[in-house]
This record gives C-alpha cells, structure tokens and sequence, in this order.
C-alpha cells in the first residue's frame, strides 16, 4: 500500500466528493482534474453535472435516503477510494429544516458509515475531509476577538442549520475516537464572500440597502471563494489532521464594510427585527433567519494561525480585498439573491 | 452555488494565476444561462451589463470569455463607446447604486479602510482625539507623575484603579500615554464584558482601542508587545457609591497576574485620582437597571435630574501617578495554576496602587484645584 501518493499511475490518489455539484465540489473537481497526483475522482450528487472532465465519474447517491449508506459503502469498496471529500453540506439556510437536517446530519452519518464499513477491505479509506464553517463557534457576546479551533461547540437555541454542522462535526470526531488509522480533517471556513458562492452574507450584501442591528457593529473577515478552494485542495494534499479555521488576513467592522461597498444601511434596533423577521421568515418573505441576528451583533472570528503553520495556508485576498472584489463583480454581474432558488445543488 | 450568470467560475482561476493553462475537457456544452429579467438590466444602466447580456449567449465557456469576464471586471469605462458613455453618466443619477456609494464616500471619512485585528480605528479616534485632548489638559488639567516608568517598547500591563461610574479614566491613560509619553506608543484597554452585550457602547470601545477583557484576547496583546490597561476592580470599582471613594475594591480573581505570569510581562501600578468625583454617586437603581440588563444605574446629584445635562462630568482635578515596575520574574508560568499565590500577589498590587493613591490625595488641595 503506498504512504505517500506523489506521482501517478496505480499509486495516485482515488478521491470521493459528496456534493460535488454544489460550489466546493465543482471548484475541487476542476482542479484535481489538473493535478496528476489523482487519479481519478468520484462525483457523488443527485444530479448528473453538466460537464465533466475525463477523470470524473458521477455517481448518483441521494444522502438523505436510507440506502445511501451502502450505496456509497460500495462504491468506496469497488473504486478503490483513498480519501472521501464529505462536501454535502448547504451553503445558505433553508425554510424546510427537517430535509436540512437528513441531508447534513444523516447524510454525514452515512458517509462515516460507508467509511467505516470501506475500512474492512483491502483499499481503505485512508482520509476524511469534511467542509464546516465557523459559523459552529455562534456569535456570543463572550467570544474572543479570534477564536481558536478547542474551543467547545456549543448549540444555539433556534438555529437549525448552525446546529446541523455542529452535529456533523460530532459524529466526525466520534467516528475519529473509534477508527484513529483514518486521518479526518475538518475545515472551517470563515465568512466566505465572492461571484459563485452562496451564503448568508454574499446574500445581504448583495443588496443595495442593507440593513444592520442599530448600536452593534461586529468585525468580520470575509474569505475570498478561491482561497477557500485552495484550502480546500491543500487539506487534501497533506496529511495534517484535525480542525482548522480558514480564514483571511485582516478585519473589518460591519459599518465599514456597508460604506465601503457603497451599501446604505438600515438600522433596526434588535429587538424589533427580531419579531420582524421572525414573522417574515415563517412566510418565507426572507431569506434570513432571526437566530442569525446575533451574526450581525457579536464577534465570530476565527484565528487561522493553525491552518497558516500546519497547512501552509496563506490566502492571497486580505477581507478588504475580498469586499471589494465582491461589491466589484456583483455591481457588474446580476445580484446573487435574485438570482435561481436555494438548493439548487441539494436537489 | 453556481450563479447561472456568471457561467463557469472565472475566479476558480483567479486574475494573478489567469495564465494558468487549464485544459478544458468539457464533452458536453453548458446550457445557456438564462437572460437576466430586463427590468434589472434596465436599473443597472451600465454599459458593461449591457455587453456582459450578450457575452454568454454567443461564447462558450471557454478560455476567450473569461479573460473578456476579467476585463468586465476591471470594468473601467474607457472600453465602452462614447454613446454608452453618455448614457452611463446621465442614467447613473437614477440608480440607488449611485447614492449607496456616495453615501459610502462621506462615511469613510469617519472611518479607515483597515482597522487593526482588534477593530481599533485610527481615523475614528483622530476625530475624537481634540474632545479627549481637550479633556486631558483644560477641563480635568490632568498632572502626571512618572510618566518615564512606562517603557519605550515591549509588553507591559498597566494595572489601575477604576472609578468615575463611565469609564473616562481610561481614555485618560490612553491620552497620557499616547500623546505625553515619548514613545507614543498604542494603549489597548480591556473592557468589561457587559459593555459588549449593549447597542453602541461596545463597538464605541472597540473603535478607540478597547478590547474584550478576556485571557485570550489580553494574551494575544500582550504576545505582541502592546501596552495594556487593565482595571482589574471593573463594575465594582467604576460604579463604586461616592462616600466609598479612593477604597480600591477587590481586585477581582487576580486574572491579570495569571494573564502577566503567562506571558511574562511586567506590571505597572497605576493611580488615578480625581475620577471619583466626576460624577459623584448617589445611589444605584437595582430595578431599573435589571430590566435594562444594565450592570447599574448612577444616581448623581445631576443625572436623572437634569436629564442628559447631567451626564456631563464635573471638572474634578485629576493626578494620574505611573508607579515603578513591578517585575514577576521570580515567578514562572506555572504559578499561574497556583490560586493563592494568585491571590497574594494581586492583593500586593492593590496595596501598591491604594498606597500611591493615598499619596496623591495629599498632593491635591481641593477637589477643583
């Protein structure tokens, strides 16, 4: 069995994506497709991608149905798969948050599942990469300016989708405690802003008025879509394990970035946007969901010193440079929120 | 999540590394992303969404179309003709885009485009810095005593007594420091927590240089050869009763000196007087102030009674003494895990500090003068 996989033909590596239609998948699969260190790369998706390159073989495995465990058991068995790339995760919250939990929770249980039964043949499944966000630490008024990756996670009350990834990155460390041969690695992406990726804050600050919670002005640091791919593609080039916060040089408070995008701000004081949209989510007039309030009140930064020492991560966008480039593009480019549904990678 | 309008991901080949030669192996061509709404086109009368309406439709996801994708980008209005030029300029009025950035340009000039990590912001505090200065030498005529104990440079804590229910003491200490001291060198104080659950008041702290008062934030200060002020008394001391003035509280559970033998920094004592008698505290209002979440509510001769009139302060007469050093070599980091000794040797700093301000007491003839 070969321990370092550098070089190609029957010792390159054999890579697994779960969501690969969704933004991290693609973006991974565009360039593994160019590093000869894989060789091949198992899409796994309810749909078929538009395109592919001739290293990608789609497979088609929905992870919130019951079987997806052994679907996927097999095809880890039957492809020689070294290293899973467990991306299914949703990038925006949804309204229907019982189909959000089978898919990020479940679906995560399956994938460790069909990991742990692939370790009792003769390729095993050697590394786990899961994609999370620092969202999991929550904003709380008792955060340290940069939080580092032992703090404990805790759940916050209302917040299905924070605590569907809180959840996930559970079950991996559980599965972590009883199969210690595979490597598991967690990324956390910070605050992720660019043309293509979706989330809650490309969302807001896709629109002209902004608005914010009056008196409370966080800082932020926004991570630019690339560099959150290149993390991507660095965690599974190495073998470091364990959890690392992906995120940019440099902060940002919330008022500057609203004036430095041009974005006119709305403040609401809190307590009455939280009965506000707390009404306009139940009708599905809004995207944002009022536990997500305390993101625009309190500090969620994360210290990526970790990912910078052990992964060698250094991002090439600063957060201000990120903003910019957004507000730039998405100035130029239709707004992301009007453009198509949640989901769209999902189902 | 694939905007349908950008086509593939001309970032995922970001501007710098676009000569990256790529080799597109797309079999299957992609569909054509569905035309923007006209009426969105319409709002955004830019020349270059105009071009960007037809880009996709007649090219391919190819090569070609993502440099002319970064060129949009960069989008500069010398590429469009002069008609589209004309049309930019006289429709530009009728965006909100126009007003959002406008809008933008006047409040940046409150604001610096980088803040440091801890969200301190230089061009904020240089427009607060004349009401401070003017603070410093000609409302509290503030004395300073051995100002040269504070070293040019490296880490040290600054430990001080807390009073004056706000907290007008530690913009004075950032003012001595910054604008008296030699080295000018950057003062961060740590801010009591419950400050930060409140509207304004913590993103006010932030913006001149308070910081969270917590290890890890202190730690990774200090780990960066800041100066830090820390009043370890907090809510006690700040919101002491007037008839209790210049008694130095509990110093809290001696977190700064775990927060100094971990880093291993050196302690300077300070005492500050005159603070005490700004606004010279009555009585608190429990009630209220639970229901406001508030940590109290000062009753002052002035403050409820002649509204917000009374929240300014009195013209105290302030002394502020930096004491000598207070080196913890002796010490290892690992007495840090020793309560007592934690215990012992806060203590021995209040005492310090309570001493120096006794001390100046003397020095002050009257409270105004």
């Amino acid at each position: 069995m070969p321990e370092k996989q550098a070089g190609d033909g029957e010792s390159a590596q054999v890579v697994a994506i779960t969501g690969s239609l969704e933004f991290f998948g693609s973006g991974l699969v565009d360039r593994l497709e160019s590093d000869p260190r894989y060789r091949k790369i198992l899409a796994i998706d309810v749909r078929a991608p538009s395109a592919s390159g001739h290293k990608v073989t789609f497979c088609p495995v929905d992870l919130t149905t019951p079987e997806a465990g052994h679907e996927l058991a097999a095809l880890f068995r039957s492809n020689r798969v070294n290293t899973v790339v467990h991306l299914a995760f949703l990038s925006h919250p949804i309204h229907d948050t019982a189909y959000a939990h089978e898919l990020q929770v479940i679906g995560t249980m399956h994938v460790l599942n069909a990991v742990a039964a692939a370790q009792r043949g003769k390729t095993r499944v050697k590394k786990v990469v899961m994609l999370s966000s620092t969202m999991v630490y929550g904003a709380r008024p008792d955060n340290p300016n940069f939080l580092q990756e032992d703090r404990p996670l805790k759940k916050i009350p209302n917040c299905p989708f924070v605590n569907d990834l809180v959840e996930a990155e559970e079950q991996l460390h559980q599965f972590a405690n009883k199969h210690p041969k595979v490597n598991t690695t967690v990324l956390r992406m910070g605050c992720l802003l660019g043309p293509r990726v979706d989330g809650v804050l490309p969302r807001l600050l896709a629109c002209s008025t902004v608005p914010s919670v009056m008196g409370y002005d966080p800082l932020f640091q926004f991570l630019h879509e690339t560099d959150a791919l290149d993390a991507l593609k660095l965690a599974l080039d190495q073998d470091q394990e364990g959890i690392f916060n992906i995120v940019a040089e440099g902060v940002l408070p919330f008022s500057t970035v609203l004036r430095l995008g041009g974005k006119v701000s709305i403040p609401i004081p809190h307590f009455l946007w939280e009965k506000v949209s707390g009404f306009l989510w139940a009708f599905q007039a809004l995207d944002i969901p009022p536990s997500f309030l305390d993101f625009l009140r309190y500090l969620w930064m994360a210290d990526g010193t970790k990912a910078r020492r052990r992964l060698g991560f250094s991002p090439r966008f600063t957060t201000r440079e990120t903003l910019l480039e957004f507000v730039r593009s998405s100035r130029l480019s239709q707004a992301p929120a009007a453009s198509g549904t949640v989901m769209r990678s999902a189902r | 999540m694939s905007k349908p309008v950008l086509g593939r991901d001309p970032f995922t080949q970001p501007v710098p590394t676009a000569a990256k030669p790529q080799k597109k192996t797309k079999t299957v061509k992609k569909p054509p992303p569905p035309p923007a709404p006209p009426d969105v086109l319409k709002n955004r009368g830019q020349p270059q969404t105009m071009e960007q309406q037809t880009t996709p439709q007649t090219s391919r996801a190819d090569a070609k179309k993502e440099i002319d994708r970064v060129e949009l980008l960069e989008g500069t209005e010398a590429q469009a003709g002069p008609f589209q030029n004309l049309l930019y300029k006289s429709t530009r009025f009728v965006r909100p885009d126009y007003y959002g950035q406008k809008l933008g340009e006047v409040g940046m000039r409150f604001r610096a485009e980088e803040v440091d990590p801890f969200g301190f912001d230089p061009v904020y505090w240089e427009k607060l810095e004349p009401i401070f200065e003017f603070l410093f030498d000609n409302y509290f005529r503030v004395d300073l005593f051995g100002l040269q104990n504070v070293p040019d440079q490296g880490r040290v804590l600054l430990v001080a007594n807390h009073s004056g229910t706000l907290p007008y003491d530690g913009a004075m200490i950032k003012v001595a420091v910054e604008n008296r001291h030699m080295s000018g060198r950057p003062v961060r104080f740590l801010v009591e927590d419950f400050v930060f659950h409140f509207p304004f008041l913590g993103s006010f702290m932030n913006r001149i240089g308070g910081v969270r008062a917590c290890q890890d934030n202190a730690r990774r200060l200090l780990q960066n050869e800041q100066l830090v002020v820390v009043f370890p008394e907090g809510v006690k001391g700040i919101g002491k009763l007037f008839w209790d003035r210049y008694k130095l509280q509990r110093f809290g559970r001696g977190g700064f000196i775990k927060l100094a033998l971990r880093t291993n920094s050196p302690i300077i004592p300070v005492a500050v007087v005159g603070a005490e008698e700004i606004h010279p505290m009555l009585a608190r209002l429990g009630f209220l102030a639970r229901t406001l979440k508030l940590p109290y509510i000062p009753v002052t001769p002035t403050f409820p009674l002649l509204g917000p009139l009374g929240a300014i302060p009195l013209p105290s007469k302030w002394l502020i003494q930096f004491g000598r050093p207070i080196s913890l070599a002796q010490y290892t980091p690992e007495d840090a895990d020793d309560a007592l000794k934690i215990m012992q040797l806060a203590e021995k700093v209040r005492s310090t500090i309570q001493q120096m301000v006794t001390e100046l007491l003397k020095k002050r003839k009257t409270v105004f003068t």
